[in-house]
């Protein structure tokens, strides 16, 4: 006995094939949508001692979730090209960097939001200098997820 | 000869309607349900619901402004705007540092924060995947709007092989009938009811198609500000300017029902207040003032019938493919012929698989039934011998 359903699904010939591909990106793309550009968002550069430090985000800062982020830093002298540094979201995790282990001065991390964290602040320092000389990024209110 | 050209007419109309039914049945019932996507929200989002409702010309721009600001002082403003009819809330939109879009939603008789919300929601969702099935624009578009064809061939091939279509608008579906019968008779019924919608929405979809391909029509020229500054929207700038803005336009444009704020996204970029005003079937955006957000010095104006032909087709194929021209009630109609158009997309289909059903049925029973010949025995073969 041949079903309606089955009749009309095999009389679209291979159309019905490409149809349902399209229906099934579209309704995928409709789960996955974001709406926030994934590559790299350039937040500025700030002069840390005798670094130049650039700070780059990717994706939406939720609370309670990974934020990734990526630093650049140039040495004004070659001096001071090895001095750590370290970076850290405000009331969150950090991370050390050592400049001497990256030929190109490009770090790219993730670090989380904390849970209870309103306005999210990125801070990078330098420990070794004098008073924990800091540069901050203010990124605004973190969203709930 | 009229006969055999009324088959072949019947023949495309099924052919088409067939084939394409699948893609053309989600576009359909995604453009359906996009219709009232604003309204979706507004149910599922209490944020979105004025607590009073308040005619166009009685809107707090300013102290909403002023509010938004107040909540989010990190977000940089993109727009405020009243997305739809007087039960809505105002809704300004800001983005974040990382770039992600916010609505905030506003009392519109004081400016209250009346809450937050994303930038992701029905009517995003439903309008991108009609408009492009969510592929990348450049080739989604124009495939979605290349349906307005096959939409308009079957509207032209089916009158044409229902003979004497105009008999057909009160005729009863046979419903004591087959389903075959009943599915071909709400087919027609719905059909012939909802051709005129068809023809609006096939004509529409084919402008979008024209404007994919490069037809579009020219912007209306965008005007900028004499002396630079050095932020996009100025630090002062507060709900107080902005009403000095909005009385400013309607001063230039007397009668104009604001609906719309664009902050200045560069240095050297006015801010814009649009509406709607006289012209008919034009988007807010044909009424427009710009305004320097320092001085308040207006530096341009345009009303819907400045517009050339060609940006006045532009502007009303939206209002009429969304059916947004005459407020909430062409909405409802659109939503509900909308219904019908997706349901003629499946009655045909439902009208092909039950024929297709019927046939492999008769072609069954006309099949010789295989008759058990007695084969003699080869002994008795021998012995016949």
């Amino acid at each position: 006995m041949t079903s309606p359903l089955r009749a009309w699904w095999r009389g679209q010939g291979w159309v019905r094939w490409p149809s349902l591909g399209l229906i099934a990106v579209a309704l995928l793309s409709m789960i996955r949508y974001e709406p926030f550009p994934t590559d790299w968002i350039d937040h500025g550069e700030r002069t840390l001692g005798a670094h130049q430090v650039r700070l780059s985000t990717q994706g939406a800062v939720r609370q309670g979730q990974k934020l990734g982020l990526r630093l650049e830093v140039t040495a004004a002298a070659q001096a001071d090209a090895d001095r750590p540094l370290a970076l850290e979201i405000v009331g969150g995790s950090s991370l050390a960097l050592e400049p001497a282990d990256s030929a190109s001065g490009r770090f790219e991390t993730a670090l989380r939001v904390p849970e209870s964290a309103a306005r999210v602040v990125v801070r990078a320092l330098q420990p070794s200098l004098p008073g924990e000389q800091d540069v901050r990024w203010d990124l605004g209110f973190a969203t709930v997820p | 000869m009229a006969e055999k050209r009324q088959r072949w007419w019947f023949w495309l109309h099924s052919w088409l309607g067939l084939k394409l039914s699948l893609l053309m049945g989600f576009v359909l019932v995604t453009g359906t349900l996009a219709v009232v996507s604003h309204e979706i929200d507004w149910l599922l989002s209490p944020a979105m619901r004025a607590p009073t409702a308040v005619q166009t010309d009685d809107i707090a721009w300013g102290a909403a402004f002023d509010a938004a600001r107040a909540a989010r002082p990190d977000l940089t403003w993109l727009t405020l705007e009243r997305p739809s009819g007087p039960a809505f809330a105002v809704q300004a939109v800001g983005t974040t540092s990382w770039l992600e879009p916010r609505r905030l939603w506003l009392d519109p008789s004081d400016g209250t924060l009346l809450g937050e919300t994303g930038w992701k929601n029905a009517q995003r969702l439903l309008r991108l995947t009609h408009r492009h099935l969510l592929l990348p624009t450049r080739f989604g578009i124009p495939l979605v709007s290349s349906l307005s064809l096959a939409l308009a061939l079957s509207l032209v091939s089916g009158l044409l092989a229902y003979r004497r279509f105009w008999r057909g608008f009160f005729r009863r579906p046979r419903w004591e009938h087959s389903r075959r019968v009943v599915y071909g008779d709400l087919h027609r019924l719905l059909g012939l009811w909802s051709s005129a919608f068809i023809a609006v929405i096939s004509v529409t979809g084919f402008w979008y198609l024209a404007e994919s391909l490069g037809w579009d029509a020219p912007a209306l020229p965008e005007a900028r500000v004499a002396a630079p500054r050095a932020d996009a929207l100025p630090p002062d700038f507060d709900g107080r300017r902005l009403d000095e803005a909005i009385a400013a336009a309607r001063r230039e444009l007397p009668g104009l029902a604001v609906l719309f704020v664009g902050f200045p996204q560069a240095a050297d970029r006015p801010l814009v207040v649009r509406g709607q005003l006289s012209a008919n079937l034009v988007r807010e955006r044909a009424n427009r003032v710009s305004i320097d957000p320092v001085t308040g010095e207006v530096l341009d104006r345009y009303r819907g019938e400045d517009l050339g032909a060609h940006q006045r087709i532009a502007e009303a194929a939206d209002p009429l493919h969304f059916g947004t021209f005459g407020g909430l009630a062409t909405k409802l109609l659109w939503f509900v012929f909308g219904i019908l158009l997706s349901a003629l997309s499946f009655t045909g289909a439902g009208v092909y698989a039950t024929r297709m059903v019927k046939e492999a049925a008769r072609s069954r029973a006309d099949r010789p039934v295989p008759v058990e010949i007695p084969v003699p025995a080869p002994e008795r073969l021998r012995a016949a011998r």
